[in-house]
């Protein structure tokens, strides 16, 4: 017995709407993906796509998606991803775009990158912050982060998501 | 000729490390390289191509009910490429393919396609349904990464 082997795509959800937020939603994520692929590969791509496709994990505050889909499909996927342009939701469109972070074999693999990557953004606002209220609100998250980081794995993440729209 | 004497002596010091400078040699050495431009072959690029063809060929026929419209040549392209964005949207339908011959009579067409799009146009051919909201059909005939092996078909040959 050999495992189904599947590719994690870490996105974020990038827009200039501020009311965007509140529409990142499994739904409404999910249905924009498939238009896109449909649009971009067909029936063909669509049917690839679907098998175990799912959004397996979603943050609306910091607009993190992780969609999952097969391994031997993920290229169609990818490729389709530039094409979302917008989300639905209750009947309103929010103009937006997918930015493909990483893309990882295990959610693990992932979640790591997820927690560098945002670590090195916080450096980045740290370098760009302009009065010192701000600059000392990012040290004293960074410091948290990476203190968390070494008591336990997992549960920092949320936190550390926070810490980075601040 | 200076390009030629100048390939033929590396290729004399590459196959028998012979000293050109040693004098009983001139004489032999020259008449082997006037007979050695004769038999060589002239000079310009000598082109091999190992790689797989660059097009396929398909001859296909459109099968449709009698007393339906016909299409036209640009209608049949058309027909082509909504099958192929019915089944591989717009990446399938951005394939190059020709309609290289088109008989409205016969509805037989000979199409060519880059290789790496040959699966991709011969499955939306395949599962293409409609045409006009009427059933139609594609054979694909013969399919040969030549065209001149269309020319013929040995399973319309006629044997006495």
């Amino acid at each position: 017995m050999v495992r189904f082997k599947n590719r994690y795509v870490l996105c974020e959800v990038v827009s200039e709407d501020p009311r965007c937020r509140q529409c990142i939603e499994d739904r409404a994520l999910q249905l924009a993906v498939r238009d896109a692929i449909t649009r971009v590969h067909g029936d063909y791509g669509l049917a690839c796509c679907s098998i175990s496709f799912t959004v397996k994990y979603l943050n609306a505050y910091t607009g993190t998606v992780l969609l999952r889909c097969r391994k031997d499909s993920y290229r169609l996927l990818c490729s389709a991803l530039p094409f979302v342009r917008y989300l639905e939701s209750r009947a309103q469109r929010y103009p937006c775009f997918l930015n493909t972070l990483h893309v990882g074999g295990t959610i693990r693999t992932c979640q790591k990158f997820l927690i560098r990557y945002n670590r090195t953004q916080l450096l980045r606002l740290l370098q760009n912050c302009t009065n010192e209220e701000e600059r000392q609100c990012i040290q004293k998250s960074l410091l948290s982060c990476s203190l968390t980081e070494e008591q336990s794995h997992s549960a920092d993440e949320e936190e550390d998501d926070g810490t980075e729209t601040d | 000729m200076q390009r030629q004497a100048q390939k033929f002596c590396a290729l004399l010091k590459s196959v028998s490390c012979v000293s050109l400078a040693n004098p009983g040699w001139d004489s032999t050495v020259s008449s082997v390289f006037v007979t050695w431009c004769q038999t060589a072959p002239s000079p310009g690029p000598r082109r091999v191509l190992r790689r797989a063809a660059e097009h396929h060929y398909l001859r296909v026929r459109l099968e449709l009910p009698d007393g339906g419209a016909r299409p036209n040549a640009a209608q049949f392209k058309q027909l082509v490429v909504t099958a192929l964005r019915e089944l591989h949207g717009e990446v399938g339908a951005a394939l190059p393919v020709d309609v290289l011959t088109y008989e409205e009579k016969t509805l037989s067409a000979i199409l060519r396609v880059i290789s790496s799009g040959l699966v991709k146009l011969w499955s939306a051919l395949t599962l293409l349904g409609f045409y006009q909201n009427r059933r139609c059909a594609f054979r694909v005939l013969q399919t040969s990464p030549f065209l001149l092996a269309l020319s013929g078909n040995s399973r319309e040959l006629v044997l006495d």
